[in-house]
């Protein structure tokens, strides 16, 4: 009796599972999307995107026009985009095409690629996109190559990277500070912040008693870029918090630990500096763009660009100064791209849609910067030479602000913006051209599976460290070298692992 | 008795023959599932909606053995590793540590918190005055009503450098404490300790009290009469009548010991912007290492890992909990849950 | 004999019942102190907390930070809306469908219930995790974006059934099986007899659903797109509200030097958020501390 009715329970039951389980593993289901419209799964640099639908429906029409299709978009912001990317991806969640780049570190575009996640568009971008394609050295084109085979278009930018430090116009005036002088002495960004802060203490229109304002100075995005940059490391495509780099711009090709060097006792006895004088406010927050900044670490050294940001958000003239030789690397070049999902069946479409932002000038900025007269306005200016020009003025109380030019095609194609130069796109070009090529360009880590639970476990160390030095948590009983000594003992069960497999793949690269 | 033998009787001679017993059974088993027809009605919804949202899904646990990258599940793409996300839990830096802590902290909550629930519950039960009891608990129920999202802004009125705390401490010319320094770190489990009696300590009290409340009133008085003093009565009728309840409680918490309220660890030390590494490790536990694993955009999302870790945990919890009641019920064969 | 019994409860009064009232009313302060200090800071303007810090009382009373959100945060009351909703209709369907399951479980005579009770209780212990369950919400389901992933996952929660079938099964049968021979049919037994038999219990079993759907943080962050605004609930918004009140600052032109400007409108918004359940909470509190006896003894 209980054997049947439990037969019949436990066939239905059975029958409903099966059914689920062939639906949902096979998983072809999704949502039906237009044959004539891609999906585009953007970045945007946050902010309430209230008016992001206006703008994206232009867009869209205006792409319909040129080109014959729709594009839908998809906007995440930058606390979200690359785990909603990896849920999108574990999920098989239908899209086309979406921001990818070395940017988003943990999802960098080298290991998505190996792991087959974007469609191969070797021999597709010169067809679809020719524009693109050419527009851009071979050589840059070899960064996004793995295995031989590209799987994303590189957005042009400033791929060659050094680092600016950038200072209050008055400050850096009243020291007399220029360029050629930090070059002819050979002062590195260490001595030109101390000169600067010391100048600041003694400042009485800005400091009370010798004391500077809190976020006087300013740490720019992490230490990696200006440790890393200011050298010319290369962390051989993979994250700078994991152990593994190799001098790059002395053309070296071996692998060292760079917890446990120079560069790393540099920074940490940087930051036990700034924070025993004072010049970092130990309890500020994370997002510092307070109108007490003199001097910022702004990371990349990029002509104008730091200074019209600091401008826009402090309302103070800056000039930057730049630390270190620019370098090629594969990390550099790859760090903002556009790839295209494998299981698309559009790949012509998002190339041509691509290939269309980067002609069409007015469409570009429609999309990085919004709609004259709601988001932006003309205004004039002079330049140094007193020549007349006109920049774009953002409007303050605009709620489409995707400040991520750079991840929507080139930022050449920008319209111009205050303090910059007519040929500022020129002079970034010659920046590029003009740069150190990485001994390990084009090649990229890509960890072995086993190796996975070393990795992430030195990179938590690393990361826990690298934040105590810079909020200053430090406790003052030890000193810098015990602190480095602690962290390379932790980190030491992984370190020799991570960097033998790092040199074997680099020597195996090299070989070729 | 006879009915029995027949039916046996009928059933032995039954199963050689074919056609027409079956159809009776059948037909029985018709009558019966018709029977419960209306019953099963009723609880289709609920079962279905379980089949949909957590039977047919369970079926996802394969890729704790896989590498896995994107649907289909059984692709060519997510190769089978074996075991080696288990591998990975068990050789990833610090787990001795973090294990250590989840555990620690889970069992100083329980062995204190317990006995203290049960006492409190006890004394709150020789309250008389019932309107003042239900003021009583009113209040104590309503931190449990406030989730941790909200509730770590309360605890940086009370532990941030300008907040509660330090403001007295600086009026009465003491040095102010970071409680968010690496230097404070030796504070944290009592810290911890306070937090968590201050969210569930009152609905804890109230549960344990609802269960005297369904004491016998007569029993109490008998014993009075008798001359038990107060302490006699708590000991000899209300604990015992209190075992079961704790006993369920300890099983079912003793269950979750190797996970942990994640609200809590990550927002009360603030674990996303504190850089005190000795604090961060000393309060870092299990449910915070998946979701920095997970979570962290510097890391590459796995969710193989994932779910192997959460696998673990479900089974090592599974093992207790059994464990546990097994213990209990030697103890004390009612009390034991299942 | 009454006297004597008197006389001994008035004796005992003194010292132990002093002690009793003292400890509970300081663990009363206890539970009240951290919310004591949100609500004073709720009401102090950012200048006196910037000077004095946090205090248990406000030191002069300003309504600048509830006058903020209310005018500037229309998504606040977007998100209200959004959470009573989510709340209302969530607690009452889940709390029908879960009697309903728990009505067949609590009878005798339900033959079937041996199949059923572990079904549920396997979905206690393991979870399939994250990623089917977000293939088949905004896959197959296509509710992403939508309300019904807020409502539909949470509804019929194992240990809420569980809770619902121990009252239930409290009920004398003859109750039921009287009313069957009155030709009751199951469906209305459960609904005219059972039901109001139990409104203890339910009164419990609602506010932890109730609960639960107002604190839930977690799955609008999966399923509500950041810039879906309109499907925004208090808890997501509470999750992104450091982000969010800077934003609403920008947008007034308020934002000053120190970002701890910030903090009465934090706590104002978390004031306002948390309020509704309270209140839910205190219409319902005599039912439920008899409906937790039941739930805690039987398990």
């Amino acid at each position: 009796m209980k054997k049947i009715a439990s037969k019949i329970v436990s066939g239905v039951l059975l029958a409903t599972t099966a059914f689920g389980v062939l639906g949902l593993s096979a998983c072809g289901g999704g949502k039906k999307v237009d044959e004539n419209t891609i999906r585009y799964v953007v970045y945007t640099g946050g902010g309430s995107l209230d008016d992001a639908h206006r703008i994206y429906g232009k867009v869209d029409s205006i792409v319909y026009e040129k080109l014959g299709f729709h594009v839908e978009f998809e906007p995440y912001g930058y606390t979200d985009y690359s785990n909603k990317l990896s849920m999108k991806i574990a999920t098989g969640e239908d899209f086309d095409m979406c921001f990818s780049g070395s940017l988003l570190s943990g999802f960098t575009y080298s290991s998505s690629a190996a792991d087959g996640m974007f469609a191969d568009i070797t021999s597709a971008l010169p067809e679809y996109a020719p524009n693109v394609y050419n527009s851009m050295d071979k050589k840059v084109w070899e960064a996004a190559k793995v295995d031989g085979k590209i799987y994303g278009v590189i957005n042009e930018q400033l791929f060659a990277r050094s680092t600016g430090v950038a200072i209050d116009k008055e400050v850096a005036t009243a020291m007399g500070l220029t360029q050629e002088k930090i070059n002819q002495n050979n002062w590195t960004y260490i001595d030109v912040i101390t000169m600067a802060m010391e100048h600041i203490q003694n400042d009485p229109t800005i400091s009370k008693d010798g004391k500077v304002p809190s976020t006087t100075l300013v740490l720019g995005n992490g230490w990696d870029e200006f440790i890393m940059q200011s050298h010319g490391l290369d962390a051989l495509g993979a994250n700078s918090y994991y152990p593994g780099v190799i001098e790059a711009a002395e053309g070296k090709t071996q692998v060292i630990n760079q917890f446990d060097s120079k560069y790393f006792r540099e920074f940490a006895d940087f930051c036990r500096l700034a924070h025993e004088n004072g010049w970092i406010d130990d309890t500020q927050d994370k997002l510092p763009v307070t109108s007490n900044q003199r001097v910022r670490v702004v990371g990349t050294y990029y002509p104008y660009s730091s200074e019209a940001t600091l401008y826009n958000s402090i309302g103070r003239d800056f000039v930057q100064f730049q630390f270190g030789t620019p370098l090629m690397s594969t990390a550099n070049v790859t760090s903002s791209m556009t790839a295209i999902n494998v299981r698309s069946k559009k790949v012509d479409k998002c190339l041509q849609f691509i290939d269309l932002l980067y002609t069409d000038k007015d469409l570009f900025n429609l999309l990085a910067i919004g709609e004259e007269g709601l988001e932006y306005t003309w205004k004039t200016a002079y330049d140094d030479n007193d020549q007349e020009y006109q920049y774009v003025n953002y409007v303050k109380s605009s709620k489409y602000k995707p400040m991520a030019d750079w991840a929507y095609g080139t930022e050449f194609n920008a319209y111009r913006k205050r303090g910059y130069s007519a040929t500022w796109a020129e002079e970034v070009k010659a920046i590029n051209t003009g740069a150190t090529y990485s001994p390990a360009y084009g090649f990229a880590f890509v960890p072995d599976r086993s190796l996975e639970s070393a990795m992430d476990s030195a990179y938590l160390v690393a990361q826990d460290y690298i934040d105590m030095f810079l909020d200053g948590s430090f406790s003052d009983n030890k000193t810098n070298e015990t602190i480095i000594a602690e962290m390379n003992e932790a980190m030491a069960p992984y370190v020799s692992q991570i960097l033998s497999a790092k040199q074997a793949q680099l020597n195996a690269f090299l070989a070729k | 008795m006879s009915e029995l033998a027949e039916e046996k009787g009928l059933e032995a001679v039954e199963i050689p023959q074919n056609e027409p017993p079956k159809n009776s059974r059948m037909k029985k088993k018709l009558q019966k599932f018709y029977r419960n027809s209306s019953y099963l009605a009723m609880c289709l919804p609920i079962v279905i909606k379980t089949i949909i949202f957590s039977i047919v899904p369970m079926l996802w646990i394969v890729m704790a053995f896989q590498d896995y990258k994107f649907p289909p599940l059984f692709g060519e793409h997510n190769v089978w590793v074996g075991l080696d996300n288990f591998k990975y839990f068990f050789e990833s830096g610090e787990i001795l540590q973090i294990v250590g802590n989840t555990v620690g902290l889970n069992l100083m909550f329980i062995f204190l918190g317990t006995p203290m629930t049960a006492i409190m519950a006890l004394f709150m039960n020789e309250m008389k005055n019932r309107s003042a009891t239900k003021v009583f608990q009113t209040i104590w129920f309503i931190p449990y009503l406030i989730s941790w999202s909200v509730a770590q802004y309360c605890s940086w009125g009370i532990m941030e450098s300008n907040g509660l705390i330090n403001t007295i401490l600086q009026r009465f010319g003491f040095e102010p404490i970071d409680f968010y320094a690496a230097s404070s770190t030796g504070m944290w489990p009592l810290i911890l300790l306070l937090w968590n009696i201050w969210k569930g300590q009152g609905y804890s009290v109230i549960l344990d009290y609802a269960a005297l409340q369904s004491l016998d009133t007569g029993i109490l008085e008998a014993a009075e009469l008798d001359g038990a003093n107060r302490l006699q009565r708590m000991w000899y009728i209300e604990v015992p009548h209190l075992r079961k309840i704790v006993a369920i409680q300890l099983i079912m918490s003793m269950g979750g010991i190797v996970k942990s309220d994640f609200g809590m660890f990550w927002f009360l030390p603030k674990f996303e912007g504190n850089s005190a590494l000795e604090l961060k490790k000393a309060v870092e536990v299990l449910d915070v290492r998946i979701y920095r694993l997970v979570n962290d955009p510097r890391i590459k999302t796995d969710y193989s890992k994932a779910t192997a870790i959460g696998l673990i945990q479900s089974f090592v919890g599974m093992i207790i909990m059994l464990v546990t009641n097994a213990i209990v019920k030697k103890m004390d064969e009612e009390s034991a849950f299942i | 004999m009454e006297n004597v019994l008197k006389s001994k409860q008035v004796k005992k009064i003194d010292g132990f019942n002093i002690f009793n009232y003292l400890w509970m009313i300081l663990f009363s302060l206890y539970c009240l102190l951290p919310i004591c200090i949100m609500v004073s800071a709720s009401f102090s303007s950012d200048a006196t907390l910037a000077e004095f810090g946090y205090t248990l009382f406000p030191k002069e009373i300003t309504f600048e930070a509830y006058k903020f959100v209310f005018e500037s945060g229309k998504l606040l009351l977007r998100s209200y809306m959004n959470s009573i909703i989510v709340t209302g209709v969530g607690t009452l369907l889940n709390l029908f469908f879960s009697a309903m399951i728990a009505f067949p479980l609590s009878k005798y005579d339900f033959a079937y219930k041996h199949w059923i009770t572990p079904l549920l209780l396997v979905t206690m212990l393991f979870s399939p995790g994250l990623v089917p369950t977000y293939i088949l919400i905004t896959q197959f389901l296509q509710w992403k974006d939508t309300m019904w992933v807020l409502i539909i996952p949470q509804i019929g929660t194992t240990f809420n059934i569980i809770l619902l079938r121990t009252f239930f099964s409290d009920i004398p049968r003859e109750i039921g099986e009287s009313a069957k021979i009155d030709g009751c049919s199951v469906f209305r037994e459960f609904l005219t007899i059972t039901l109001p038999l139990s409104m203890p219990a339910l009164a419990t079993c609602s506010i932890l659903m109730a609960l639960s759907y107002w604190n839930d943080w977690g799955t609008p962050f999966l399923y509500i797109d950041q810039f879906n605004t309109d499907l925004y609930t208090v808890q997501y918004l509470m999750a992104k509200l450091e982000v969010q009140a800077k934003t609403w600052y920008e947008n007034a032109g308020l934002m000053g030097n120190d970002e701890k400007n910030i903090n009465s409108v934090i706590m104002a918004t978390c004031i306002i958020g948390t309020m509704p359940i309270m209140l839910v909470f205190l219409y319902f509190q005599k039912y439920i501390v008899k409906g937790m006896t039941v739930g805690a003894v039987k398990g």
